[in-house]
């Protein structure tokens, strides 16, 4: 059963299921817990095929140079080395990737290898295939490649500059991209502000995710079959295969992907298919499989990094009662050497124009800019983290500078609860929150008041003691529509996912989704929603594990990524147990000789709802309509498979090129966090004494997982603002690429993590709920706004994300130095 | 990264000089080396097995006299790599006589590439003193004399 919701004024109606409820909603136990646990998972490495090979890569030591030969002669004869593969091989056997960068950047030629000249340390300009990988990488010492480096640029800013070396000859510049965004009257707005609030510089650092299992594949290139079989972990398989498919010509229909057990992604693995390519032109060479299983320094070093952002000259117009109009920037992306996933970036942050608050005018003024790093991919809260922290640091810069309360600001500015559906002024649609009533719960878990208390008394004390907030959005099911907005020819738009649930002949319930989850719980949500329409326990439901394109439950858009199994993949779940819900209620009542309307499913029968003693198991649904099927009335038997595809779509229409608006996303999950922190006067250390998490993300499917990934993420963003950062040289050398120098947090530097919740169901999905599990960039807000808050009047704002004790402690310094401060305020 | 330092070595200027000016006797003294290929009188190769976070790691090294002033001055370039890692040298020796011994002093450029970059740059300067010290050691002993700081 289902009703019709009210129609907004934005999407047309949807139906959402009343039938959710029974296990939906609950902490149901993870059903894959039982093997991971057990380490009875099957990662990439786990996997074996016949013959295979085992892959090294060698890479440039360079980030800039060109390749003047490779001799791969002395590799090639020791026994055990099947086969190499250089960049020069690769020029001539794939196709440069399609770019989703208009011209001049859409010339750029990139290959699975570096062909011709190498544009970041670590890229791959060779490979060994070897009986071990043990041998593939002493082999692989054996390949000469000769070098002429080239001047180096890792200034994201700097790259653009005419006299900058040019690190693709083809587009003529290091722009990947550049447009403005303008929306409202900004320079009215300016213009007719009490106060205008002038900062210099922000920088959004580099940094990335450290998922547990680094990428990898096993890949066979069938010499028979043609067909290539991907055996990865690879987040986003499809978009994979759009890259690959048309680089070594190979059709859909020729590429098999799969996955089991994915140990992490956070958008950072979707950008693997460069590899992908290099491990199948080397089975094809080799003729056989070939297995490669990337090294911590290489994923750390090469395989993708979030992306870094700077923002300089903004502006923003403030009313003398706190009224924030909008704000201007100019926003520096730096993309790296490669524009593997860019320049979707420099659009998905619109998804979030003005954050959480009602900012009418906006103008960003973006450009995507290429360097001679490594290439970014998207990193939890991909885009939008880094424009939300920047509105983030803003909203609390101009409370500081005209003397407001940062929390009675944020509750002026904050996007209203009556407000929902809120239409942002570049035509986004905010589905639900309560950001004011999130912000009261953030602030009651660190006692805020006695966090009051105790700043004042430590002020006496010489102690420095500092509290920030941070509110983010995550938002979740793209409208890949957007791509548009960065090049109008692109052929994307809307998105989807696809499930198939099935009856099988035992009486067994089967469903496949075409995500490809890397923890996030697919395999026990996806039950849920299933046992709460058929009518049956979770443990009754079989959810096969990964992800499996040839079980046909996938469409052009399917993985998992972007805060969106909740709707898209559980959306397609609970459609395709719809669809076997009308099936066996069709042949049960053919069955018992009623009508369909007399039918209700209960406990894995069939059965009469005013009579339940009338009833028939599924197993005898299933073994009539495979095994017994003359029984059936030939319309009957005709009209029902028991085997229910279908394919969820969101309401997305195509985004407006010209202005740059439209409906970028379905779902808004919010999150605000408090935290009291402690700056040490000496030494500039960061102590986190008290953290507050607050999320909301819809109706919940299962409060466990989300909490988990409430954790998580909130883990990854404390990281982030104290611990993680790459850092280059001038030479474009990464200086920190193992876990000796880069430091993940681990549980020791994660503080106690206080959660709270709100729920405020989406009217715009079928079950309410919204995507989540990016809400990353709330540490990083909020960190950076305790950090500022302990420090001596006068001294610099804090400007990065990234506050390492040096940091911190020259911010502590600043005070005495009376420099510039990074910001200043005209009034009228 | 520029590495710097000097030392006393107890042997005569000419006698360290006769060792590290012949790329064939400078092999010898070189730590953790083998399988030296000599060039010509200006360049030779070797192989070197540096002990590392990573675990011993080969590295083939081709190095090149580049300039010299007879028993004052050898100035000595080098090119290594091991997979992604490329170490690249240039390293400046000036002797003067001290006593019976010879006043050594040195200036390096070394450049780490790849990993060895992350790993080992912050240690490079002791490192790197440690290896021109152990090359000077057996310098002397090479030379026929003992040798001390």
């Amino acid at each position: 059963m289902s009703t019709p919701r009210s129609e907004t004024t934005f999407y047309p109606a949807i139906e959402q299921s009343e039938r959710l409820g029974n296990w939906s909603g609950k902490n149901v136990p993870r059903k894959e817990d039982k093997r991971l646990l057990k380490g009875q998972g099957a990662f990439v490495d786990d996997l074996w095929m016949h013959r295979q090979g085992h892959v090294h890569f060698v890479r440039s030591p360079y980030a800039h140079a060109r390749i003047t030969a490779i001799d791969v002669a002395r590799c090639e004869a020791v026994p055990g080395v099947y086969a190499t593969l250089t960049g020069e091989e690769v020029g001539e056997l794939q196709q440069p990737y399609f770019q989703m960068a208009p011209e001049p950047a859409g010339a750029m030629k990139d290959y699975c290898m570096a062909v011709g000249k190498a544009r970041y340390m670590g890229e791959p300009v060779a490979a060994v295939l070897a009986e071990s990988a043990e041998l593939a990488r002493d082999a692989a010492e054996l390949i000469e490649v000769s070098y002429e480096p080239l001047p180096v640029v890792v200034d994201g800013i700097a790259t653009i500059e005419p006299d900058a070396p040019v690190l693709h000859e083809e587009i003529g510049s290091n722009v990947g991209w550049h447009g403005t965004y303008d929306y409202g009257d900004i320079d009215w707005a300016i213009e007719n502000a009490d106060h205008v609030v002038r900062i210099d510089r922000l920088h959004f650092h580099r940094f990335s995710s450290t998922p547990l299992e680094t990428s990898g594949a096993l890949v066979n290139w069938d010499p028979g079959t043609g067909v290539v079989e991907f055996r990865t972990n690879n987040q986003m398989p499809m978009f994979a295969a759009m890259f690959i498919g048309p680089a070594i010509g190979l059709g859909i229909d020729h590429m098999q992907f799969s996955s089991q057990d994915i140990g992490g992604g956070f958008g950072i693995k979707i950008t693997s298919y460069t590899y992908l390519t290099a491990l199948a032109l080397l089975s094809r060479k080799a003729g056989r499989p070939v297995k490669w299983s990337e090294s911590r320094w290489e994923h750390l070093a090469a395989s993708a990094h979030g992306n870094e952002r700077t923002f300089l000259d903004i502006e923003v117009p403030v009313m003398n009662d706190g009224t924030i109009l909008g704000f201007k920037v100019r926003a520096f992306d730096d993309a790296g050497a490669y524009l593997r996933y860019e320049p979707l970036g420099a659009v998905i942050w619109a998804q979030v124009v003005p954050g959480n608050y009602r900012f009418k005018h906006v103008r960003v003024d973006y450009t995507e800019s290429l360097t001679n790093k490594c290439p970014v991919g998207p990193n939890r809260g991909y885009s939008r983290l880094q424009h939300l922290w920047m509105i983030e640091r803003l909203v609390d810069i101009v409370a500081n500078e005209l003397g407001f309360d940062r929390v009675a600001l944020r509750k002026l500015n904050y996007v209203q609860p009556e407000e929902f559906p809120y239409e942002t002024p570049n035509g986004c649609i905010y589905d639900s929150g309560d950001y004011p009533a999130m912000l009261d719960r953030a602030l009651e878990l660190i006692d805020y008041e006695g966090a009051l208390a105790r700043q004042r008394a430590s002020a006496r004390s010489g102690r420095r003691i500092g509290i920030g907030i941070g509110s983010t959005l995550d938002s979740g099911t793209n409208n890949f529509g957007q791509s548009r907005i960065i090049n109008s020819a692109l052929p994307f738009s809307g998105n989807g996912e696809a499930a198939i649930v099935r009856l099988d002949l035992y009486g067994e319930v089967t469903v496949t989704i075409g995500t490809s989850p890397q923890g996030q719980g697919h395999e026990t949500t996806a039950a849920q929603v299933t046992a709460d329409i058929l009518g049956m326990s979770p443990d009754q439901v079989h959810v096969a594990a990964g992800y499996n394109k040839a079980a046909n439950t996938y469409v052009g858009f399917s993985g998992t990524y972007a805060s969106q199994f909740a709707v898209t993949g559980l959306g397609a779940v609970m459609g395709a147990a719809e669809k076997l819900r009308g099936e066996i209620i069709k042949v049960g009542a053919c069955m018992l000789g009623s009508e369909e309307s007399d039918i209700e499913l209960a406990d894995g029968f069939v059965r009469l709802a005013a009579n339940p003693e009338a009833a028939i198991p599924f197993i005898g649904i299933a073994a009539t309509v495979f095994a017994n099927v003359a029984e059936l009335p030939g319309e009957l038997a005709d009209s029902v498979t028991l085997n229910c595809r279908y394919v969820y779509r969101p309401p997305f229409e195509v985004p407006d090129h010209e202005t740059k608006t439209g409906k970028l996303t379905l779902t808004y999950a919010s999150q605000v966090h408090a935290a009291v922190v402690e700056v040490d006067d000496e030494t500039g250390q960061v102590t986190i004494l008290d953290y507050a998490a607050v999320d909301e993300c819809g109706r919940k499917v299962n409060p466990m997982i989300v909490e988990g990934q409430v954790h998580g993420a909130t883990g990854h963003g404390v990281g982030a603002a104290l611990y993680e950062s790459f850092e280059y040289d001038a030479d474009g050398q990464l200086l920190n690429s193992t876990f000796a120098d880069y430091h993940a947090a681990t549980s020791l530097d994660v503080p106690h993590i206080r959660t709270g919740d709100i729920e405020c169901p989406s009217p715009f999905t079928p079950n309410g709920a919204k995507g989540m599990g990016e809400g990353g960039g709330a540490p990083l807000s909020t960190i950076a706004s305790a950090i500022e808050d302990a420090l001596p009047d006068g001294a610099h704002i804090v400007f990065d994300t990234h506050n390492n004790s040096e940091r911190v402690f020259e911010l502590l310094r600043s005070a005495a130095a009376a420099g510039p401060r990074g910001v200043e305020v005209i009034s009228r | 990264m520029i590495v710097s330092g000097s030392r006393t070595v107890a042997a005569p200027r000419d006698a360290l000089w006769a060792v590290l000016s012949d790329p064939a006797r400078l092999a010898e003294t070189l730590p953790g080396v083998g399988d030296v290929s000599i060039e010509d009188e200006h360049r030779f190769s070797a192989v070197a097995h540096p002990v590392t976070a990573l675990g011993a790691t080969r590295v083939a090294m081709d190095f090149e006299i580049v300039e010299q002033r007879p028993s004052e001055h050898v100035r000595i370039s080098g090119l290594g790599s091991a997979g992604e890692n490329q170490l690249q040298l240039t390293v400046a020796l000036d002797l003067a006589a001290d006593g019976e011994g010879t006043a050594v002093s040195w200036s390096a450029d070394v450049q780490l590439r790849g990993v060895w970059r992350s790993l080992l740059q912050r240690g490079l300067g002791s490192l790197f003193n440690e290896q021109v010290d152990a090359v000077l050691a057996a310098g002397a002993l090479l030379s026929g004399a003992s040798n001390e700081r």
